[in-house]
This record gives C-alpha cells, structure tokens and sequence, in this order.
C-alpha cells in the first residue's frame, strides 16, 4: 500500500473511531448493539478459554457456593424482627431462583469501568437489571446481556448506588467514590446518612431493596461499616464500608432471578 | 483503496485477539492481581510499530484497541482504547530509526507506547471516575516492560523472518 494511502485510511478510520466514541457518550444505542454482536461471537470461545469446567467437581462447588448465599440470605433475615421482616417481605424479595455462574472476563482496559463478564446469557434467562451476588454478599447488577455471556457492574462503578439498610435499621446509600478531599482505603464504599449518631463502627450495611426487586432485592450484605467519617459542615453523614465481596477475588456468583409475581416470600405465606 | 489483507496482516490481527483474550480472561483465571498483569496488546502493537514506522503503527494500535474495546467487557466509551492504542502505535512508530539499530531502540518505543496507554488511562480515570490508582500505572508500565524484554527480540525476530519471506 502506498504512504499516501496510508494515511487516507488512517485518517478515515480515525474519524470513524472518534464518531463511535461521541455516538457511545450521548448514549445512541449502535454502540450497544456493536458490543452486543462482539459478545455472542466470542462469548463462546471466553468460555472455553476460560476453562469453564463443566464437570462434576465444578458443578458441586457451584452448588456450594449457591448454597452459602442463600444460608447467608436467610440469617439476615433472621436476625432481623420478624413482624419487620414480614411487613418489608415482598413477592420478589429473597425468594428468587439463585442462577449460578462463573466470571470469564474481568474488565482490563485502561478506559473500562468496573465490570466482568460471566458465562450465562440470554439463553440461560438472564434478563437486564437483575442483582448478582457471591457466598459472602452483593456484587453489583447485570447490565448488558448477549445469548451467551452477560456483563455485571461491581459496586465499585462510579454510578452504582445502592439503598441500603444498616445495622439496627438506618436506612442510606452506599456508593463509590470518596466524598471531596477525604481519603479512603483502595475498595471502600461510602455510605451517606441522614443521622451520624445512629452509626456504629462494625454495623453491617445489607440491600434496601428496590421496586419490583430490580435492580436490588433487599437483605443482601453489602459490607461492614469500618470508620464513620467526622462532621464537616455536610447535610449527609458519612461513612467508609468495607465490602463484603472482594471484586479481585471473583469466581463463582449468582445471579438472583425474580421469582413470579404474587408467590410471596416464605415468611410472608409462614403460619403465625 | 482497499487495503490487500496479507498473511502476516492476518496473523497480526490473530494474535492481537489472542492477547486480548489472555490479557481479559486467562490471566485473571491463574489469580494474577490487576497491577501485575502485562499489557500484550501493547506489545503487539510497539513490535510492530518499531519495525514499520508510525502511519502502520498507528493503523495496527487502532484495530488492536477495537478489538479490546469489543471483546467482553470492553470499554467505555466504545472506541476510546482503539484511539489510545493508535496514539501508542504512532509513538511506538516514532523509534523504528533507532530500532533498526539496536534492540534498545525497539525497547524505548515499547516503554513510550506503554507510558502513552497508561497516562491515557489515568487521564480518562480522573474525567469519569475522579479516582487516580498512579502506583497500579506504574507497576503494570514496569511489568509490561519486563515481558517486552524478553518477548520482544523474539517478535520482531519472526517479523524479520516472515518479510523476508515476502509474506509482509
């Protein structure tokens, strides 16, 4: 190829490549359907190159680390009143079937934000919007589906903010990000009040819960309060949290499907 | 003004994948913690940059960042990585005078190819986030640079080897 045409295609795919970036930002949906097409052609081969094993080995530690979510779930609720309990259960909370799946990408570009991508798709009845946790607590939330691999957000995104709950029943938000000049530990979260004095260190932060379940469904860890932040003339108190899933250390997770409408939960239908 | 795909345009296009998937995928799978994993695509892109010159540098450097950009879970937004990537390419390119010389040369252009996808990188994380990780930049710099150490005389030695076969 000549120098000079050359330079013609580089300065054509450069303009191409600066208009898919101004398309992505003003949120046009091509974009999407670029990465979405991307995904169902190599989800497969990310499966296989992961080394997703398939046997029975695997399979039991899957079941496994399902089955310390749910034990962890039903504690939570537990340990909470059980006329509360009954009064926040919803027909979506909790009772949800748990979807196990495996991480087979985790985000590596110096432009990504905070996500991985998992080896259950569209065809395993993953829909957007669902929430996604490990044995320890909550992960973050399916953002994107392709037929055979989705992508989740961690809580570590700059736009994840969760309602939460914490200890004996203050309700915040827990979000990313330290709040203006305050320093945090690399992977805490912070945590917004209304009231400082209700917040303890050690308190343990769990999911409010949302609309519908979706995106969150409500009592799942978050994390434990490590150091209430000193008052510096804000409205909103703060706090730092350490979560309870390390997104390093990711492997197996669950995805909480929504259980149908109208079931109820089984402390809803429990005889009293 | 189609460009004619030759053997090596596709091997180079093949091995970028291969690095993106082992960059996104295999890495983490062995527990390998997010500063120490080495940039592949990075080194693809320098060794043949330095070997070509800036304008190819830069076209490889585009494809290889919309490759990382679409292989799941990509970046965002869409097609940023492949600009930085190109810039790293061109820079790379800048030294393929001194490469001819000396593997030091090639060496250089891979470390400013790295130090310009990492400031990007950091630049990008301070507009979106406001958060800025400086030792988790330098350390995957450093690291990249060591497997370029030792994998770049032997991917510019199979570049030589296949133009010389008028595969190029």
């Amino acid at each position: 190829m000549t120098l000079l045409a050359r330079r013609r295609l580089l300065v054509v795919l450069l303009l191409a490549t600066v208009v898919a970036v101004v398309l992505d930002l003003s949120g046009s949906g091509l974009p999407d359907r670029a990465r979405l097409l991307a995904a169902a052609a190599v989800g497969p081969v990310q499966r296989s190159v992961a080394g997703v094993d398939r046997s029975d080995g695997a399979r039991l530690e899957e079941e496994n680390a399902v089955l310390r979510a749910r034990l962890a779930q039903a504690e939570a609720r537990l340990a909470q009143d059980d006329a509360a309990g009954r009064l926040l259960a919803s027909p979506s909370a909790g009772a949800g079937h748990l979807l196990p799946a495996r991480v087979v990408a985790t985000n590596t570009t110096v432009t990504g934000g905070r996500q991985v991508t998992v080896d259950i798709g569209q065809r395993d009845g993953v829909e957007p919007n669902l929430t996604v946790v490990a044995a320890d607590g909550l992960v973050g939330r399916v953002v994107s589906v392709a037929p055979w691999s989705s992508d989740i957000r961690l809580l570590d995104g700059a736009d994840a903010a969760v309602a939460v709950r914490v200890g004996s029943g203050v309700l915040g938000s827990v979000a990313a990000g330290p709040p203006g000049d305050l320093a945090r530990s690399p992977g805490d979260l912070t945590l917004s009040l209304v009231d400082r004095s209700t917040v303890a260190v050690g308190d343990r932060v769990t999911t409010l819960g949302s609309v519908g379940g979706r995106p969150y469904v409500p009592g799942i860890v978050v994390g434990t309060v490590t150091a209430v932040d000193p008052p510096r003339g804000q409205l909103t108190a703060t706090a730092a949290v350490r979560p309870a899933v390390d997104p390093s250390r990711l492997d197996v997770v669950a995805v909480v499907l929504p259980s149908a409408p109208g079931t109820g939960t089984a402390a809803a239908k429990a005889p009293s | 003004m189609i460009p004619r795909l030759s053997l090596l345009g596709l091997l180079r296009t093949g091995a970028v994948l291969l690095a993106a998937l082992a960059v996104a995928t295999v890495l983490p799978r062995f527990g390998v913690p997010a500063r120490f994993r080495p940039d592949l695509v990075v080194l693809l892109v320098a060794a043949s940059a330095v070997v070509r010159g800036p304008a190819q540098g830069a076209l490889l450097g585009l494809a290889a960042g919309w490759v990382v950009d679409l292989v799941p879970p990509g970046g965002s937004p869409l097609g940023l990585t492949a600009l930085l990537y190109a810039a790293a390419g061109a820079t790379a390119g800048l030294f393929h005078r001194g490469a001819h010389r000396s593997l030091l040369g090639a060496l250089l252009g891979l470390a400013a190819a790295t130090v310009v996808v990492e400031l990007g990188g950091v630049c990008v994380a301070i507009l979106g986030d406001g958060t800025v990780d400086l030792a988790a930049a330098a350390t995957r710099t450093l690291v990249t640079l060591a497997v370029g150490l030792l994998a770049l005389p032997a991917l510019l030695g199979v570049d030589r080897a296949l133009t010389r076969r008028r595969l190029a």
